[in-house]
C-alpha cells in the first residue's frame, strides 16, 4: 500500500473531491502536513456544510399548520396526466368537436326562451317566416316558443349550412328594407330586424339611440340592433351589440349564446368561460323544463374552454381546471340521469377514474 | 445505527394512522414534515418547486398512509411518496418550461442578489446533479446509507449506484467550489 504522506498533491486533491468524508482518514498525514490540501478539505466541508444548512433550512420553514389546513381542504390529488397524454388530445378532440357541433347547429332564427328577469326583451309576434320549433342549439331539442330574442351568429362559413334557403334568397334579394324606415318604436322595427331588412338611416338612427344616459331605453333598441346584425351575418356588430347588451341586462341567455360564440378557438376560451359562468350563476332562472339541458351545456363548454387552454398551456393549473371542469359536467349530467360517456371520456382523460367517479 | 431523521420514534401512532385516524395521520405527518420538504429539496434543488412537491406529498401522505404496510420500515415508503409527488411535479415543469422561460430568466441585478445568498449558491451546486446522482448522494452522504442500500430503495443495481454516487459526489463538490478563488483553476486542470 502506498503511503499517503507520500502522496501527490494531485492525488490527494483528486480523493478528496470524490471519496465521501467518511473515507478520508487515510489522507490524513499528507493533510496534516499540506496546508494547501488540507484548505481544500476544510472549503469541500464548508461547502458542504452550506448546502446542509440550506437544506435544514427549507425544511424547517414549512409551516406545518398551513400545509395540513391545504391538505384538508384539497381533494385527492388528480394524476398527473403525462403518462396518458395521449387522451388528452383524443377527447379535447372529442369534446371540442361536441361544442363546435352545437355551434354548427346554431341556426339564425334560432328561438332562445323569453327573457326571464322580465325586465327586457321585445314581445312580438312570430314571424309567418320564421320557424316556431327550431332549435336554439344542439343540446336544446324541446321546441320552445319563438321570441326574437339577440342570438349568437354562426361563423360565415356556417351560414350557409344554418341559414335556411328562403332567408337566404331574402336576404340577397332585399335591397329594399320591409320594416319602417324611420326611427320609431322599435317593437314596430322588429320584423324588419328578423329579416335583415332595416334601412341604413333607421340603423343609424336606432345606433343614436345608445346614449350613455339610457340604459333602459337601450335596452330594446340593442336587442334590434343585435337581432338585426345576426341576419345580417355581421358578426362583428353583433358580438358588439350583445356584449352591450350583457352589460345592462341579466339574461342567462345571452351569456349563453355569448359563451357558445366565444368557444370557438383558443383565443377567445376565456371569454367562453366568462360568459359561462355568468350564465349558470343564473341558471334558476330558466324554467324547470330546460335548466339541467342549459346547464349541461355551459358546463360542456366550460370543459371544451379549459381543455383548450389546458392544451394551449399545459400548466397544473389548468390541468386542475380542466380536470374540475370535466368531473362537474359529468356529475351534471350522473345527477340529471342524462348520458355520461363523453363526459367521464373527458374527465378520465384528465384526472382518473377514481377521482371522476368519487362522489 | 438508526439515523434520528429517518426513525421513526416508538411514540408515533403509526398503527392508528393506518387504520385510518384521521388525528393521527395528521401527528404522524407533522412528525415527518420537515424531512419530507429536505427530502423534495435535495431531489429537486429547487425551493418552488419543492414547496410543491412536498405540499402534494403531504396530501399523498395522508390519503394513503392506510395503505402502508406497518411491518415495513416507515421512511423509506414516505421518502418514495415523496420522490413520486417530486417527479411529478418536475414533470410537470417540464411541461411548463418551454412556456415560462421566454424573457422570464433573472436580471443580472437580481440575480447578482441571488447568488450572494449562500444557500442559494449550495443549492445552484445540487442542481448541477441529474435527478439520480442527487437522490444517491442525498441517501448516502446525508442519510447515511450505503450504496447497496441507496440502491435498494431506488430499485438499481448496487454496481450503478456506486457508479452515479462516484459521479454525483465529484460533480457536486465541484460545482460547489467552482467560483472559489483557490481551486477553480484545479477543478480546470483535473480530468
Amino acid at each position: 500500500m502506498t503511503s499517503t504522506s507520500s502522496m501527490r498533491c494531485d492525488a490527494v486533491r483528486t480523493a478528496l473531491v470524490e471519496r465521501a468524508a467518511t473515507d478520508w482518514a487515510d489522507l490524513e498525514p499528507h493533510l496534516g502536513g499540506c496546508p494547501a490540501c488540507a484548505a481544500l478539505r476544510a472549503d469541500i466541508l464548508a461547502a458542504e456544510a452550506e448546502l446542509h444548512d440550506a437544506l435544514d433550512d427549507f425544511a424547517q420553514r414549512g409551516d406545518v399548520d398551513a400545509a395540513l389546513r391545504r391538505a384538508r381542504q384539497a381533494r385527492p390529488p388528480i394524476p398527473d396526466p403525462a403518462p396518458r397524454s395521449w387522451r388528452i388530445p383524443i377527447m379535447a378532440t372529442v369534446v371540442l368537436a361536441s361544442a363546435a357541433a352545437a355551434l354548427l347547429l346554431l341556426a339564425p332564427w334560432a328561438p332562445t326562451p323569453s327573457p326571464v328577469d322580465g325586465t327586457v326583451g321585445i314581445e312580438v309576434a312570430t314571424p309567418a317566416h320564421a320557424p316556431s320549433t327550431a332549435p336554439s342549439a344542439a343540446v336544446d331539442d324541446s321546441p320552445e316558443p319563438v321570441v326574437p330574442m339577440p342570438v349568437a351568429p354562426t361563423p360565415p362559413h356556417d351560414d350557409a349550412v344554418a341559414m335556411a334557403p328562403e332567408d337566404v334568397t331574402e336576404r340577397e334579394e332585399g335591397t329594399e328594407a320591409e320594416g319602417p324606415s324611420t326611427c320609431g318604436d322599435p317593437s314596430e322595427l322588429e320584423v324588419g330586424a328578423m329579416k335583415g331588412k332595416l334601412d341604413h338611416d333607421t340603423v343609424a338612427c336606432l345606433q343614436g339611440l345608445l346614449g350613455p344616459d339610457s340604459r333602459a331605453d337601450a335596452v330594446p333598441v340593442l336587442r334590434l340592433l343585435t337581432v338585426y346584425a345576426f341576419a345580417g351575418a355581421d358578426e362583428e356588430a353583433w358580438e358588439r351589440y350583445a356584449l352591450q347588451l350583457a352589460s345592462i341586462t341579466e339574461d342567462p341567455d345571452l351569456h349563453y349564446k355569448l359563451s357558445l360564440y366565444y368557444a370557438k378557438s383558443t383565443d377567445t376560451a376565456p371569454m367562453s368561460l366568462h360568459h359561462a359562468d355568468i350564465a349558470l350563476g343564473m341558471a334558476d332562472r330558466w324554467p324547470e323544463a330546460i335548466q339541467a339541458k342549459r346547464v349541461g351545456s355551459l358546463l360542456k363548454l366550460r370543459a371544451a374552454g379549459t381543455l383548450r387552454l389546458l392544451m394551449d398551456a399545459p400548466t397544473a393549473a389548468t390541468q386542475t381546471e380542466a380536470a374540475d371542469a370535466a368531473r362537474a359536467w359529468l356529475r351534471h349530467d350522473r345527477r340529471e340521469g342524462l348520458p355520461v360517456k363523453t363526459s367521464r371520456k373527458a374527465c378520465v382523460a384528465l384526472a382518473d377514474a377514481d377521482w371522476c367517479d368519487a362522489d | 445505527m438508526a439515523h434520528p431523521l429517518t426513525h421513526t420514534p416508538p411514540t408515533l401512532p403509526m398503527a392508528a394512522a393506518v387504520a385510518g385516524d384521521a388525528d393521527a395521520a395528521e401527528t404522524v405527518a407533522r412528525h415527518w414534515w420537515p424531512q419530507m420538504r429536505r427530502w423534495a429539496l435535495a431531489e429537486l434543488a429547487d425551493e418552488p418547486l419543492a414547496d410543491d412537491a412536498s405540499q402534494e406529498a403531504l396530501i399523498r401522505l395522508l390519503d394513503r398512509i392506510t395503505r402502508y404496510d406497518p411491518q415495513r420500515p416507515f421512511a423509506p415508503w414516505l421518502r418514495a411518496v415523496v420522490r413520486n409527488c417530486c417527479h411529478d411535479v418536475r414533470r410537470r415543469r417540464g411541461a411548463v418550461l418551454p412556456f415560462l422561460t421566454d424573457g422570464s430568466r433573472p436580471s443580472p441585478v437580481e440575480r447578482e442578489l441571488d447568488l450572494q445568498r449562500a444557500s442559494a449558491k449550495a443549492l445552484s451546486g445540487l442542481a448541477t446533479l441529474t435527478p439520480r446522482q442527487r437522490q444517491l448522494v442525498d441517501l448516502c452522504d446525508r442519510g447515511h446509507a450505503t450504496p447497496s442500500e441507496a440502491a435498494a430503495e431506488l430499485g438499481i443495481a448496487a454496481s450503478t449506484a456506486r457508479a452515479l454516487l462516484h459521479q454525483g459526489r465529484t460533480a457536486l463538490r465541484r460545482a460547489l467550489l467552482a467560483d472559489h478563488p483557490d481551486w477553480s483553476s484545479l477543478f480546470e486542470e483535473s480530468p
